[in-house]
This record gives structure tokens, C-alpha cells and sequence, in this order.
């Protein structure tokens, strides 16, 4: 049976990435401006300003956060874009997460130097455009995760049969060089641990060397929301945990699934014509780019990590004081995209047509 | 007092089969609940859940497609792992042992009748 149809053409328009690299670029420049923004900010104060917050209930505030997000609408639209074109938005949203976060930072350390209406506008602004790329949009990352999955299988059946499932997730379940943020946890914190063996303190932190505070600045952004008694529970969870097994069993078991993953596209070569092969590499790199951005950005510097705290904060500020969340209004539609246009498209190389 | 099986059939995310106590966690503090050979169950996952998952012996989720934190997750570790076990987290609750066949993509336990 000859591969054609619907999938085929649809395909041809979303996917014009040509490298898995791709979410590693993305990832590594988010990770770079967080970085940058701390040091702006200084980091023992970015320390202070979260130990301040414990009346904003930080430990529960994805929860919090969650419910301000799915208990109101948000005006996400329907667009037609390439997946370069949607990449290089959500890059970009990215970015002006991070920033507008830090400027939440910046109010919430010193309450009097910005009206709250103000930064709660901007951080409003900032939760639209999150959304406008997140779950729950028409437009973002899990609708074209779905949409690309759907191709795919429809062009593998000729080839895989029933085990179209399984075929998807050997193609696209990220494998090196992508690593998830579970992955990430554990080679983190067991780097860490060779420089504190036990939970540092404020002092520790202060005092420490150049290489120890480095491995203690990347868990403390990635996985501790910059808090340090989260950072001491870690500790704590993992106090009779070695992972030199665990790490090794991990890295074994992945090149397994990379190794599986190139058998598989190899025998996929044998078949089809060249455009319908291209079809599959071109949805198999879509589909591990998203996938990858999903496992590994979402949690480490989105809603749910330390910048997704301080837009948490600065809802429930404005909330608290009144003021109107989402909806679909004009002058927020206006002001999402106003935030995209602040930062600077990137010159990747892709098509963006 | 009689005994029955109960089963729900689950998208398996990652092959094996273990048998233990289920323990819910439906928040980040139910966590230190569970121990060594434990049977995790939740809605979903997330990174804080990491600890707990290794301790598990396998872990049951409500949610969650093929590529959802827990399968990617299972994948990489070699644990048992079922997903969309609908209403898990309630019928699981006070149940003394729960047999996870993530290989059939099948839970089951034994129950009084009626519970």
C-alpha cells in the first residue's frame, strides 16, 4: 500500500523543522536569560524576595496558580502557523515569561515601587500570551502535538499495522541529546551533593565556591523555585538515595530506546516514496521537539517553576485587591501580543513561510 | 464475607507487573506516605513525585497520554507504569494490596462485596 492522502499535505504545511536541536536551542536560551535575570536581580536577594512570599502559600502555588488559570477564560486564538513559525512564538512568549516574572520579583520586593494595577496588567498580559502557546489553546503545544500525532499514524499504518502506538513512541520518546527534567533532577542534585553533602544554608550559599555555586544556582532555578527550604526537602527526599546505579541504569536504558528508535526509522526507510519518508522524519522531529519542550521546559521555567511563582503571586496580589482576571477582551488580546513584539525574532535558519 | 476481583484496564506505559499497597497521593505532602515497594497512585505526576516513584514498585496514574512525565519517566527507569486507570485514586483507597500487570495494561485487587 502506497502512502497518500490527507496526512500527507497537511503535514507538508506544519512541519518545516528540519532538527531535534531545535528544542535544546529554545531550551538553553530561556535557561540563559533566567540566569541572567538573577544575577540582574542579585541572587541572594531573588532568595530573600521568595522567603518573603510565604504568605502567598508558595508551597501550593501550582495549585493556586491552576485554579486562577483553568477558574477564568483566556482569550487564546485560532492561527494558522508553521511549526517554525509557532516555535520561534513560543520562544519568544518564553522570554517575555521570564522577564515579565522578574519584574514581578522586582514589585513584590518592594511593593511601592510600581502600582500593583500596573504589574498586575503586565503579568496578565504575560499569563495570555503562556496560554496562547499552553493546554489549553486552539494554537498550542499539546493541540499540535495531537494534530501531529494524528498524521503520523496515519502515514505509518502502511507499514507498522496495528502497532502504530507503539511505533510512535519509539520514533518519538526524546532520547539523547534531549533529557527530560526528571533525568535532569537526578544528575542535578547528585552533582550538588558532591559539593554540599548536606542542605546548604544562607551562609553556605554566600560562601561558596565557584564550581559549588554553580551546581547550586542551576538546581535552585530548575528544580527549587529559588527556595531554599524546597531545596533542603530535596535533601531530605533523597537522604538514603545513591544514584550512581540509578544514573547508570538510565543512561543504558536510553540508548536502548535511541537504538531502538534508529532500527525502527532505518527498516521505515525501506518503504514508501521519498517525499512520504520525508513526511515521517519531518512529523517524528515535530513531535520530539514538542514532546521535549513539554517534559523539560514546562515544569523547570514555566507555570510551574520559580518564574510561573512570581506570576502566581502577582494574580493572587491582584485578585485579592479586585481586580478583573482573563476573559476575552480586546485591550488583553492587544497587550499579549504587545508582549511578543518586545522581544526580538531569531534568526534560526528555518523556513518561517 | 464474601470476596471479589475487581480490575480496571489501564493504557500501559511501560512493561512489567508488581504487586503491593496502593498509596494515594493527592498532594505533594502525601508523598512521604509512600515506601519502599509501594504501589504510587495519583492523577498525575510531576517532578516532586521523582523520590516516591523510585521507591515504588509501580505506580498508577488517572491521567496521562504516551508521552505524559510518568510514561516518559517509566520508560527511562524500566518501572511498571499504567496510565488512565480510571477513578483509581477513589476505588484504590484502604485497599490492602493491588496487582499492577502493566504488560496487559490491567489493575486488580480483591475487595469485600460492595467495597
Amino acid at each position: 500500500m502506497r502512502p497518500s492522502g490527507a496526512a500527507s499535505d497537511r503535514s507538508d504545511n506544519r512541519v518545516n523543522v528540519r532538527s531535534v536541536a531545535r528544542s535544546a536551542q529554545i531550551l538553553t536560551g530561556v535557561e540563559r536569560h533566567v540566569a541572567q535575570q538573577e544575577i540582574r536581580f542579585g541572587r541572594m536577594r531573588l532568595l530573600d524576595t521568595i522567603e518573603g512570599l510565604r504568605g502567598y502559600g508558595i508551597d501550593r502555588h501550582v495549585e493556586t496558580y491552576r485554579s486562577l488559570i483553568r477558574g477564568n477564560e483566556w482569550p487564546n486564538q485560532q492561527r494558522q502557523t508553521t511549526l517554525s513559525q509557532f516555535l520561534n512564538e513560543y520562544e519568544r512568549a518564553s522570554l517575555a515569561y521570564v522577564s515579565v516574572a522578574f519584574q514581578g520579583f522586582e514589585h513584590l520586593a518592594k511593593p511601592g515601587t510600581r502600582s500593583l494595577s500596573s504589574v498586575y496588567g503586565m503579568v496578565e498580559a504575560s499569563e495570555a500570551l503562556r496560554g496562547q502557546y499552553g493546554k489549553r489553546s486552539p494554537d498550542g503545544l499539546d493541540a499540535r502535538l495531537a494534530a501531529a500525532e494524528m498524521d503520523l499514524r496515519e502515514l505509518l499504518l502502511p507499514v507498522v499495522g496495528t502497532d502504530t502506538d507503539l511505533a510512535i513512541e519509539t520514533l518519538c520518546t526524546p532520547v539523547e541529546p534531549h533529557v527530560t527534567a526528571e533525568a535532569l533532577l537526578l544528575e542535578d542534585f547528585s552533582r550538588l551533593r558532591s559539593f554540599f553533602p548536606s542542605a546548604p544554608s544562607m551562609a553556605n550559599v554566600a560562601a561558596a565556591s565557584a564550581p559549588a555555586t554553580e551546581a547550586l544556582w542551576i538546581f535552585l532555578r530548575r528544580h527549587s523555585h529559588w527556595n531554599l527550604e524546597r531545596l533542603a526537602r530535596w535533601f531530605r527526599e533523597f537522604a538514603n538515595s545513591s544514584f550512581d546505579d540509578q544514573l547508570a541504569a538510565v543512561r543504558q536504558r536510553r540508548r536502548e530506546l535511541s537504538s531502538e528508535r534508529h532500527r525502527l526509522a532505518k527498516e521505515i526507510g525501506g518503504f514508501g516514496p521519498t517525499r512520504w519518508r520525508a513526511q515521517i522524519s519531518g512529523l517524528t522531529t515535530a513531535i520530539t521537539i514538542l514532546n521535549h519542550l513539554n517534559l523539560t521546559l514546562e515544569p523547570c521555567f514555566s507555570f510551574k517553576g520559580g518564574v510561573g511563582l512570581s506570576h502566581a503571586a502577582v494574580l493572587t496580589a491582584g485578585t485579592r485587591a479586585g481586580h478583573e482576571i482573563g476573559g476575552i477582551r480586546s485591550d488583553l488580546i492587544d497587550r499579549k501580543w504587545a508582549l511578543l513584539e518586545t522581544v526580538p525574532q531569531r534568526q534560526t535558519g528555518e523556513a518561517t513561510g | 464475607m464474601t470476596e471479589s476481583l475487581r480490575t480496571i484496564a489501564c493504557k500501559p506505559a511501560s512493561a512489567g507487573r508488581a504487586e503491593g499497597r496502593p498509596v494515594v497521593v493527592r498532594t505533594v505532602a502525601d508523598l512521604v506516605l509512600v515506601q519502599d515497594g509501594d504501589i504510587l497512585v495519583a492523577s498525575e505526576t510531576e517532578i516532586a513525585f521523582v523520590p516516591a516513584m523510585l521507591r515504588a514498585a509501580a505506580v498508577i496514574t488517572e491521567q496521562g497520554g504516551r508521552f505524559c512525565h510518568a510514561a516518559v519517566w517509566a520508560r527511562e527507569n524500566s518501572k511498571p507504569v499504567v496510565l488512565q486507570a480510571e477513578d483509581a485514586t477513589s476505588l484504590l483507597s484502604g485497599i490492602a494490596r493491588v496487582v499492577v500487570d502493566a504488560d496487559a495494561g490491567i489493575i486488580s485487587w480483591e475487595t469485600s462485596d460492595g467495597g
